[in-house]
C-alpha cells in the first residue's frame, strides 16, 4: 500500500476529517469519523400508520440516558405522548455507518438534527391529520427525560437488554486465553484433557489468540485448568512500561514530537514538578461481550459496543465478508468508558462461530478481562512554571504517554507504523492552558508500549487536567496564595464560562469561610473539557492516621442547554467517583511480567464507603449543548489531590496518592 | 430434586447439580437479570436471596440450593401490590441506575439486608461488598438513606 494513501486513511482515524472506506479490500478496517448530517437524520425516525413513531438513533446506550433524552426530545418537539415514541438501538441494516459513541458528543452533534428532524416530521404528521403539539421550549429541562418508566424495566429484571441477554438456538460459551505473561504467545495447545470433560468443545486458535469454547459457562473453569499449553517470547521486565514514558529520559533526548504551543520558554522556574500516572483499568462490571453466528456466508453479531461501524468492518474483514453481509445489532453497554470502541471480541466471537459451526456467546471471565483488555496508558509528566505581574510568566508542560485514539487494539502493524508519524490527539487532549500565560510551551510524545494501551474516560484530558492543576496549586502555594484567589487572577476575562462554575462551585463549599484544620482541608480544581464544557470541583479531605477520605465533593459544571439535568448530574457524580479512584486507589501495575490485576479484590475500585455526598451545580444556559460524560474528569482528582498537599503540605506528585514516609 | 425458584417449583437436571447457580438461572431457567461479574464472589452483581438471605449464585453449586426458596430480581416484588419491592422503588425515585449492569446485585443485597433487619451500618456494609463502575454509589446512598427512614 502506498504510504500516502495509508496516512490518508490515517488522518480520517485521527479526526481530521477523511472518510476511509472501511470494507475495502485495500485498506484495513478503520473507524468511521464521519460526522452525521441532516439526511443522515431523516432516517433516525419513522411514523407507523397508527401514529407510533420509532426512533432509531446511531448512539450506543451505556448509561448516559441518550435513549431517554432523545425520546423525550422527539416527543417534546412533535407535541407527541412519550409511550408512542418507541427508542430502539440500532443496527448496521438499518442505518449507514456513523462514528463511535465516544468524546461526549452525543448531545452536542446529534441532538440538534434530531430536532430539526422532530420539526420536519411534526409538519408532515399535521400534514396528515396528526393532532400534533410542540416544539419543545427554548431553555430549562424538557419534560420526560428522566424515563421512570425505562428505569423501573431495569430495577424489576423486566429488561435483558445487554450482549449476554442473547439466546440462540444451539449457542457455545466461550471465553479467552490470554498468555500468562504480557508478551507471550501461544506455541503448542493440547486440549485433548480439557475435551474429555463433558460439554468441552476445546480451544479454537486464531493466530495467536485462543478462544476456549463449551456447552455451558459453567464448563469452562474446569476445562481451562485441563489445558497443556507452551508460550514462548520473552517476558518484559517489570519496570519496562514505566520506564518507556520517563519524561526525564525523553526530555533528555531534546524536544517531543507533537508541540501544542512553541514559545520559546526558560527558567528560573518558581516551580519545577515530575507528575507520574501509572496504567488504570476500565473495569466495567460487564466484560466485553459478543454473540456471534455465521451461516450461508452471512454472519449475524450482538454486542454492548461503542462502535457498531468499527465492528462490522473488523468483523468482515476477518471473515472475508462484505459489509453488507455482516449485521451488527448494538446492545446496552455495561460500562462502556472507551474499552468498548474496537471490536476484538467480536471477531473473535465470529471466527469461532465459523469454526465450531455453532453460534457462540464470548465473555472473558474476570482475570481473562483484566489481562486481554486495554488499559488507561501511563504517562509522565514535567511541568515547570514562573508566575509574572501578567499571569503566568513561562508555562513549559511535556508529556509522555502510551497511545490513546491509536491504540494497538485497533491498527495493524503497518497502521502502526503510519500513525508514528501523526500526533495523537488522545495523548494530547486538554493540555491547552486555560490561563492568562505569555509564554507557553506545551509538547506530548506518545511511545509503543509492550501493554496495549487506548482511550479511558476522558483520554488525556484526565491525567493532563490532573497534572496541571495540580501545578497551578503548587504556584499557589509557592507565593503563598489562595488557589481561589490565584485562579481568579489568572483566568481574568479571557474564560468567563470557566471563571464561572469556579465561583459557583467555590461558593457551594463556602470557600472563602471555610475552617480547615490539621486533619481536614478543601481543595479545588478547574479545567475545560473539548472547548465545549467547563467545570470546577471542590472536594474536602480528611485525614485519619495514615488514611484519608473524600468527605464531601461539590462541582459546578456549565455544558451549555441542558436537556435532562438529572442525567447530567449522575454523568458528573460517575466521573467524580471516577477521579476518587484516580486520585486514590486505581493503579495497574506489572509484576512478574503480568498486570496485577485479576478481579475487583486487586484491583479496587471505589466502593459506597469511600465515596461522598456530591453536590452538582449546572449553570443554566442557552449556549449550544456540550457534552456530560467525562469533562468533570479534568477537575476531580487535582481537587481531591489539592486538598491532601493542603493537609501535608506535598505536592502530590504520584497517583494514587501514598502516604509518604517522611521524617 | 427440585428447587423453589420465585415460588415456583423447578426440578433440577442431574447434570446441572454441580454448576454455578448463576449459569442454571440464566441458561436454564432463563432468568437473565442476574450477572455475571467476576465469578469469584468479589463483585456482588450475581446475588440472589436463598431462604432470605443474600447469596452470591457465582460461588453456589445448584446442588447446594436444593429444596430451598431461591428468589432472583425478578421475583423480588412477588406479592407487592404495584409490582415492586420498596428498594425498586426507591431506585426508582433516586433515578440510581446508569448503565444497570450492577443493579440486580445492588437491590438484592440491599433487600436481604433490610429483610434481615440489620441496622443501618450493617445494611451499608453489606452494600460496601457490591461493586458499581458507573459510580452510582452517591444514589444508592440517598435510596438507602430514605429506606433507612432517615431522611
Ligand atoms: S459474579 Fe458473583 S460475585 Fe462477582
Ligand atoms: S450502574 Fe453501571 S456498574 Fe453500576
Amino acid at each position: 500500500m502506498q504510504r500516502r494513501t495509508l496516512l490518508r486513511a490515517m488522518a480520517s482515524v485521527s479526526g481530521l476529517g477523511l472518510t476511509a472506506a472501511a470494507g475495502c479490500a485495500l485498506l484495513p478496517p478503520l473507524p468511521y469519523r464521519r460526522a452525521p448530517t441532516a439526511q443522515d437524520a431523516a432516517l433516525w425516525l419513522t411514523l407507523e400508520s397508527d401514529g407510533t413513531i420509532r426512533l432509531l438513533l446511531p448512539r450506543a446506550e451505556m448509561g448516559q440516558g441518550i435513549l431517554a433524552t432523545a425520546r423525550a426530545l422527539v416527543a417534546g418537539e412533535i407535541g407527541w405522548p412519550l409511550e408512542r415514541v418507541v427508542v430502539d438501538l440500532p443496527n448496521t441494516t438499518r442505518l449507514p455507518p456513523t462514528r463511535a459513541t465516544v468524546g461526549s458528543d452525543s448531545i452536542r452533534d446529534f441532538a440538534p438534527l434530531l430536532i430539526q428532524a422532530a420539526t420536519d416530521l411534526r409538519r408532515q404528521m399535521a400534514n396528515q391529520g396528526f393532532r400534533v403539539g410542540g416544539p419543545l421550549p427554548e431553555t430549562g429541562p424538557i419534560a420526560g427525560a428522566t424515563a421512570p418508566d425505562l428505569v423501573r424495566d431495569l430495577v424489576t429484571g423486566r429488561a435483558t437488554p445487554f450482549a449476554g441477554d442473547v439466546h440462540l438456538p444451539g449457542m457455545v460459551h466461550a471465553t479467552i486465553l490470554p498468555p500468562p505473561q504480557l508478551g507471550l504467545k501461544p506455541e503448542r495447545v493440547q486440549d485433548d484433557d480439557a475435551r474429555r470433560l463433558p460439554g468441552v468443545l476445546g480451544v479454537v486458535r486464531l493466530g495467536h489468540r485462543l478462544v476456549l469454547a463449551a456447552e455451558r459457562r459453567g464448563q469452562l473453569d474446569a476445562a481451562r485448568s485441563r489445558l497443556h499449553i507452551t508460550w514462548t517470547g520473552t517476558p518484559i521486565p517489570e519496570t519496562a512500561v514505566a520506564d518507556a514514558v520517563d519524561i526525564d529520559r525523553h526530555l533528555g533526548m531534546g524536544p517531543l514530537d507533537h508541540t501544542l504551543r512553541a514559545d520559546p520558554v526558560s527558567g528560573p522556574w518558581d516551580i519545577d514538578l515530575r507528575l507520574d500516572v501509572p496504567m488504570a483499568a476500565h473495569a466495567s462490571l460487564e466484560p466485553r461481550t459478543a454473540v456471534a453466528q455465521v451461516h450461508d456466508g452471512r454472519a449475524e453479531v450482538w454486542t454492548g459496543s461503542q462502535d457498531i461501524g468499527f465492528v462490522q468492518a473488523m468483523v468482515a474483514d476477518a471473515l472475508g465478508l462484505r459489509s453488507a453481509q455482516v449485521r451488527v445489532q448494538a446492545c446496552r453497554i455495561g460500562g462502556g468508558f472507551g474499552l468498548k470502541t474496537v471490536g476484538t471480541i467480536e471477531r473473535d466471537a465470529a471466527l469461532a462461530a465459523r469454526a465450531l459451526g455453532r453460534p457462540v456467546l464470548l465473555q472473558p471471565g474476570r482475570a481473562e478481562e483484566f489481562a486481554d483488555a486495554f488499559h488507561r496508558p501511563p504517562s509522565s509528566h514535567r511541568i515547570r512554571a514562573r508566575l509574572g505581574a501578567d499571569g503566568i510568566a513561562g508555562w513549559h508542560h511535556a508529556v509522555v504517554s502510551g497511545p490513546v485514539i491509536f491504540t494497538d487494539a485497533a491498527l495493524t502493524p503497518l497502521l502502526r507504523f503510519a500513525t508514528s508519524f501523526l500526533a495523537d490527539g488522545g495523548v494530547s487532549r486538554g493540555l491547552e492552558l486555560p490561563y492568562r500565560s505569555t509564554a507557553a510551551r506545551m509538547e506530548a510524545r506518545s511511545v509503543r508500549l509492550p501493554v496495549v494501551t487506548g482511550p479511558w474516560r476522558g483520554l488525556g484530558a484526565a491525567p493532563n487536567g490532573w497534572a496541571m492543576e495540580t501545578a497551578i496549586d503548587a504556584l499557589a502555594r509557592h507565593h503563598r496564595l489562595d488557589p481561589l484567589a490565584l485562579r481568579r487572577t489568572l483566568l481574568g476575562q479571557q474564560q468567563p464560562r470557566l471563571l464561572r462554575v469556579l465561583e459557583a462551585a467555590a461558593a457551594q463549599a463556602d470557600w472563602q469561610a471555610y475552617q480547615a484544620t490539621p486533619t481536614r482541608a478543601l481543595g479545588l480544581a478547574c479545567g475545560i473539557y473539548k472547548a465545549m464544557t467547563y467545570v470546577a470541583v471542590v472536594a474536602e479531605v480528611e485525614r485519619t492516621g495514615a488514611s484519608v477520605h473524600v468527605t464531601r465533593l461539590w462541582a459546578a459544571q456549565d455544558c451549555g442547554r441542558v436537556f435532562n439535568p438529572d442525567q447530567v448530574r449522575a454523568q458528573v457524580e460517575g466521573c467524580l467517583a471516577w477521579c476518587v479512584g484516580m486520585a486514590l486507589v486505581e493503579n495497574l501495575s506489572i509484576a512478574n511480567g503480568s498486570l496485577s490485576a485479576t478481579s475487583f479484590a486487586d484491583y479496587p475500585i471505589p466502593r459506597l464507603s469511600d465515596l461522598p455526598v456530591m453536590a452538582v451545580s449546572l449553570i443554566d444556559s442557552t449556549d449550544q449543548p456540550g457534552g456530560a460524560g467525562e469533562p468533570a474528569m479534568v477537575a476531580g482528582t487535582a481537587a481531591i489531590t489539592n486538598a491532601i498537599a493542603r493537609l501535608t503540605g506535598d505536592t502530590v506528585t504520584r497517583l494514587p496518592w501514598r502516604p509518604t514516609s517522611r521524617p | 430434586m427440585t428447587v423453589r425458584l420465585n415460588q415456583t417449583n423447578i426440578a433440577v437436571p442431574q447434570d446441572w447439580l454441580e454448576e454455578p447457580l448463576l449459569w442454571f438461572l440464566r441458561d436454564h431457567a432463563g432468568l437473565r437479570a442476574t450477572r455475571f461479574g467476576c465469578g469469584v464472589g468479589v463483585c456482588g452483581a450475581c446475588v440472589v436471596h436463598v431462604d432470605r438471605t443474600a447469596m452470591r449464585s457465582c460461588q453456589v453449586p445448584v446442588r447446594d440450593v436444593l429444596g430451598r426458596h431461591v428468589v432472583t430480581l425478578e421475583g423480588l416484588a412477588a406479592g407487592q401490590p404495584d409490582g415492586l419491592h420498596p428498594v425498586q422503588r426507591a431506585w426508582i425515585e433516586a433515578a440510581v441506575p446508569q448503565c444497570g449492569y450492577c443493579q440486580s446485585g445492588q437491590i438484592m443485597t440491599a433487600a436481604a439486608a433490610l429483610i434481615q433487619g440489620q441496622p443501618p451500618a450493617g445494611v451499608r456494609a453489606a452494600m460496601d461488598q457490591v461493586m458499581c463502575r458507573c459510580g452510582t454509589q452517591p444514589r444508592i446512598a440517598r435510596a438507602l438513606a430514605r429506606l433507612l427512614g432517615e431522611g
